[in-house]
């Protein structure tokens, strides 16, 4: 293809034998902008990483204008001409704006003295084309999140790169801001430069993108001109449904569980916010009752699960459970019934060197112990029953948890909550990354705690997920909630729409 | 985990049992043990005499006491420095309480002498939590401020004298035979079994480990995480305190200056060769135990083979290393926090700064007001001469704390150098003051390479270099001070004039204008200040990080260098004992002149502030006895550096919530 100036193709990266990358692929011709999108875990971030020299492919090739490359650490990238501005770890606060702007190609006197003056002028001519005049020499830190963003993007452009990759670079940016920052795309643009933008958002794809590129499950799955792509297939191919299902789909609306008559109400939750991202979500549970939580990457969903569980503090509404008042903390929110399994099991959820006893019976130990001493015989009779309640396989209970497969450490974190005996578990992604078999295992488990009055409310991004599983859905969208789905109006297609555009047809 | 793992049937089919066992928390020790004990039976004559075993027990328990308790903290996630000072101030209350006996009741007076320092230890291991729990501060720092105040307080409360102690109870507990066994032997067995066993079966004891393991997922469990860490801390205070209290009744004297010096580095050697993970969540006790008994089976095996005590600190050092390398590949690599931290930065600087330069003024102010001849220039020179070579090892210790690492073998590198220096000034000063420097940066470069290539925490690889430097400083010393040559004039550089302005003062104003210029005006200082700051960030900007790294540490071992030279010089001799502490009263000096301790914000002329500030400390202390109003002593000078550096730390720890 003419005027292509990166072409990545076939690249595949491994974790400890765990595929990140399988079969990616991304092209971006010069002069041009291209979408990047894909769910959590979908391998954008680490395709980012492997382009802008921070990881290391193990196969595939890289061509950037029309030579192979490969880049041993991210200096190498940058000489190269591939300026990246990453989503978290991205500058250094406690240093100068000039500081980091210029960082790795300081201008210097004789080799080894910086040239501050040079340093300063160069940073505030940069930041003067986005119509940012702020005080270089102050330190990053001292300024707002959005500045930071526009001086990660100011050093990027800076660089005089080939290829700017921007990883979420309007999450924190204001409309006036977002505005800026395109007419600086559309620049970079026209001076040939080409540009890959990740989004959720996806008016802004819509806004500034010439095509776009879908990855899901390490794969590239989709590559097209963004004006031949409608939103909703996109969001379909996204969440890994092909265009001609989502519009089989959208025709029948099937639900498995059979609506159940009536039944009495066990969490409210109203116009829930809190400093994290959430503006208005409201929620509300019934014994017995799965309700399904959905929203695309950034909605609000996990900020939602930390926020009833106590994790998060609100700013604003209130919670209720059997009309009794709310919670503040997890340690409440365990005494008045409730359970949650965290989305990230790594990092929230397994202690990784304690033993399957140990980690299933983590919240338990009080309740198992006389004068603070464990009755480890109690302990291990709780044990094996779950053990053999819910199918976990291990070698015995005292085998670590970082030696079960992913399926079973999420068992054993749902067997932590399930012998507390709680009234409402929130599961946060509860199938994200375990096989086939144990997916289907835990969603009936789940079903047959609710037939037996346990109220749930579950977290997923799987559409079917959602719709065949759940009584009610409730849709978030930019930490608000936007729409919800019963009965009939629950279907696929709806889920998506809402999703996307954040309108609910039908149910509002 | 305390527990030996019990092997089911299905599992015992597995290839290797021995393969097994060294897979197991302290099973690797465990073989090292079994080894060093098959030497020496083979080899060393009169090992298996119950004589031996007793000595070589009575020797290791208080070390196992402590360590106990810091596999307990470790366990935590945390570490405690402060276990020396708590093990002095349980043993100098211990005497003094009895002293204090007002009337009769000697049975209330002896159970108040073994519970008052007791709970002494555990209000500082309650300090030491809190500190740590609820301000936020990172255990080491925290517990760094009790290590430099705690030795300071027992010393002024006995005034630093030697206390004899005559009491029969108290004496018992360092010499009594029960059943003709060593007390201490015993309570060295109760500790460990008790402790097993409080860390196995009760709620504390599980929920510490998990704390350790994953303090998210921790607290989403509803375990009261705060809590919990501070009960490790007290725990580990009690323990030092019962260590403390055994360390005296063996000597039959009480000695603040003494007890429990070391002790952190002796404990902390033990629990990570016995299979405790530096970084929490994995903890055995038993381990511990075998740990500490290998440490001291290696001092006593070469001992009867007649190589020196100083080689075994080197054994030792490279038995650290080893241990934790090895514990780190066979742990998972560690999740990268990627917290971005940012703050109100530069205004913290510079009050840090401003806030040392005010002090050091208002000091001096207060010193020219009340004591005569203060101000006058012999004085001030005076200080400056006596602080220079601290003041090098706190330009040193400011590019690695700002680097956002830690090197605490300054002191012995330091030590090692004036030995250097002392036995190279036969050959010419420059070659005395050159070779020394050499050797000290080649060590902090190996620090370096430890740090980056085999990716050991800075504390632990410096720490390893610590116990090798020292231990090849008393070799190369022959384990006394060596003499410098007095007639070529190298001794000028620590006792000599030039324009009327003392050599090592003029050296140390050359060397700060150096520092400053680096960190300030060049490229590489700036380098350092970035990765510091967020090094994650930095590499993937374009550092190199590596690299500046490499170099900070060899700049902290060449000022260690230095400051061993002049050391030399102004002693006439070098000294192999010398430096002990030096480190932790760089890190003070650095972190009172406005540095922050994790990096990425500092400064060079507060650095200078904060060594001089602790220097005057002690100068202003001579005076005010001088003037024989008050009489305190020169130990107030620690409890004074202690407090210094707990509202410094406090300070930076609430500009840095402001944000």
């Amino acid at each position: 293809m003419k005027g292509e100036l990166l072409a990545a193709t076939r690249i595949c990266k491994g974790f400890d034998g765990v595929p990140a990358l399988r079969d990616a692929q991304l092209r971006v011709r010069a002069g041009e902008v291209h979408g990047l999108i894909g769910q959590n875990g979908a391998g954008k971030s680490t395709l980012i990483k492997i382009l802008s020299g921070a990881l290391q492919a193990d196969s595939g090739e890289i061509l950037l204008g029309g030579a192979p490359v490969r880049f041993a650490d991210p200096i190498a990238a940058q000489t190269a001409g591939i300026a990246t501005i990453h989503q978290e770890i991205s500058l250094v606060a406690l240093r100068s704006v000039a500081e980091n702007i210029l960082l790795g190609r300081e201008p210097r006197r004789l080799g080894f003295w910086l040239d501050r003056a040079a340093m300063n002028r160069e940073a505030a001519g940069l930041l003067a084309r986005f119509g940012l005049e702020i005080d270089v020499t102050r330190a990053l830190g001292a300024y707002n999140i959005a500045t930071q963003q526009l001086v990660a993007i100011a050093r990027a452009v800076g660089s005089r790169a080939r290829l700017v990759i921007m990883d979420e670079p309007t999450s924190s940016l204001d409309d006036r801001e977002v505005e800026t920052l395109f007419g600086v795309i559309r620049k970079l643009e026209a001076d040939g430069v080409g540009v890959v933008l990740i989004s959720h958002r996806l008016d802004e794809l819509y806004a500034v993108c010439e095509r776009v590129t879908v990855m899901r499950d390490g794969r590239t799955v989709l590559e097209d001109d963004l004006s031949a792509v409608a939103r909703l297939p996109l969001v379909a191919t996204m969440l890994g449904r092909s265009a001609d299902e989502v519009a089989q789909v959208g025709q029948t609306a099937f639900t498995r569980r059979e609506p159940a008559p009536e039944r009495e109400p066990l969490l409210q939750a109203q116009h829930l916010a809190t400093g994290t991202r959430l503006r208005d979500v409201s929620i509300e549970v019934a014994r017995g009752e799965i309700v399904g939580l959905g929203g695309l990457l950034g909605a609000g969903r996990t900020e939602t699960a930390r926020a009833l569980f106590g994790a998060d503090p609100l700013t604003g509404g209130w919670m209720r459970m059997d009309g009794a008042a709310g919670w503040t903390t997890p340690r409440q929110a365990i005494a008045a019934g409730v359970g949650f399994c965290p989305e990230d099991r790594k990092v929230d959820g397994i202690v990784p060197e304690l033993s399957v006893r140990e980690n299933l019976t983590l919240a338990l130990l009080p309740r198992l112990a006389r004068l603070g001493i464990v009755d480890a015989a109690e302990q291990a009779r709780r044990v094996d029953d779950f053990i053999a309640r819910l199918g976990i396989k291990t070698t015995g209970p005292a085998q670590p948890i970082r030696e079960l497969s992913g399926g079973n450490q999420q068992k054993v974190l749902l067997a932590r909550w399930l012998c507390m005996q709680p009234r409402l578990l929130i599961l946060d992604e509860p199938t994200r990354g375990i096989d086939v078999g144990a997916k289907a295992e835990i969603q009936r488990l789940v079903d047959g705690l609710a037939r037996e009055g346990l109220g749930v409310l579950m977290i997923s991004s799987e559409v079917e997920e959602l719709v065949e599983g759940c009584d009610r859905v409730g849709v978030l969208r930019d930490g608000a909630s936007v729409a919800q789905f019963a009965g009939p109006t629950l279907t696929q297609a709806g889920l998506m729409g809402a999703m996307a555009h954040g309108a609910a047809p039908g149910d509002g | 985990m305390a527990e030996p793992r019990s092997v089911s049937p299905a599992a015992a089919a597995a290839p290797s049992t021995l393969a097994r066992l060294g897979r197991l928390p302290g099973g690797g020790a465990a073989l090292a043990l079994v080894v060093l004990l098959a030497v020496n039976l083979a080899f060393t004559p009169n090992f298996l005499t119950t004589q031996t075993l007793l000595v070589n027990l009575t020797q290791v328990a208080p070390i196992v006491i402590v360590a106990v308790g810091m596999a307990v903290v470790v366990a935590s996630g945390g570490i405690d420095l402060s276990v020396g000072s708590s093990m002095a101030i349980a043993g100098a209350l211990a005497p003094l309480t009895l002293g204090a006996r007002l009337g009769p009741g000697y049975g209330l007076w002896i159970t108040l002498a073994i519970v008052l320092p007791l709970l002494a230890a555990a209000a500082a291991g309650l300090v030491n939590g809190l500190l740590v729990t609820r301000a936020k501060i990172q255990p080491i720092v925290a517990t760094l401020i009790l290590f430099i105040a705690g030795r300071g307080i027992a010393q002024v409360t006995t005034n630093g004298n030697l206390q004899v102690i005559d009491d029969p109870v108290l004496i018992y507990l360092g010499l009594g035979r029960p059943f003709g066994v060593p007390i201490q032997v015993l309570l060295m067995a109760a500790v460990v079994i008790g402790f097993a066993w409080l860390l196995r079966a009760t709620v504390f004891g599980r929920q510490l480990i998990a704390v350790g393991g994953n303090e998210a997922a921790a607290r989403l469990c509803g375990i009261a995480v705060g809590r919990v860490k501070t009960l490790a801390y007290v725990l580990c205070g009690v323990l030092s305190g019962l260590a403390g209290l055994t360390v005296v009744g063996i000597n039959s004297s009480s000695d603040a200056n003494q007890v429990g010096l070391n002790m952190e580095l002796d404990a902390i050697a033990a629990v990570a060769v016995g299979g405790t993970s530096l970084a929490g969540g994995r903890v055995s006790i038993a381990g511990t135990l075998i740990g500490a008994l290998i440490m001291q089976l290696i001092r006593t095996t070469l001992l009867a083979w007649g190589v020196p005590d100083a080689v075994a600190l080197v054994v030792k050092a490279a038995i650290i290393v080893a241990a934790v390398w090895l514990q780190h590949r066979a742990a998972r690599p560690p999740a990268a926090s990627a917290a971005q931290f940012t703050s109100t930065a530069r205004d913290m600087a510079s009050i840090g700064r401003n806030g040392v330069l005010i002090a050091l003024a208002l000091l001096m102010v207060f010193g020219a007001l009340r004591y005569e001849g203060f101000i006058g220039a012999y004085n001030l020179q005076s200080v400056v001469r006596y602080n220079s070579m601290f003041a090098f090892i706190a330009l040193g210790m400011a590019f690695v704390i700002v680097s956002g690492g830690i090197d605490l073998s300054v002191g012995s590198v330091a030590a090692l150098a004036s030995v250097l220096a002392a036995h190279l000034s036969q050959h010419g000063v420059a070659v005395a003051v050159l070779g020394p420097m050499l050797c000290a940066g080649l060590l902090g470069l190996v620090n370096g390479l430890v740090v980056t290539r085999l990716r050991i925490a800075p504390f632990v690889a410096t720490l390893a270099m610590l116990l090798a430097a020292r231990g090849l400083a008393l070799l190369a010393a022959g384990n006394e001070s060596v003499s410098v040559n007095p007639d070529n004039g190298y001794t000028e550089i620590g006792q000599g004039d030039v324009l009327g302005l003392p050599i090592p003062g003029v050296m140390m104003a050359a060397a700060f204008v150096a520092g400053w210029l680096a960190l300030e005006r060049s490229v590489f200082g700036r380098h350092v200040l970035a990765i510091g700051g967020n090094e994650e960030a930095s590499r993937l900007l374009g550092v190199h990080v590596e690299r500046t790294k490499l170099a900070v540490y060899t700049l902290s071992g060449l000022c260690a260098g230095v400051a061993g030279v002049i050391l030399a010089a102004q002693f006439g001799a070098g000294q192999p004992t010398e430096g002990l502490g030096w480190e932790l009263s760089a890190i003070a000096s650095v972190v009172v002149g406005g540095t922050l301790l994790t990096g990425g914000l500092g400064t060079v002329g507060g650095t200078l502030g904060g060594a001089l500030l602790l220097g005057l400390i002690f100068n202003l202390l001579n005076f005010e006895n001088g003037r024989g109003v008050i009489s305190l002593s020169a130990y107030w000078q620690s409890v004074i550096r202690g407090a210094f550096l707990l509202v410094v730390v406090l300070l930076q720890r609430r500009l840095q919530r402001r944000r």
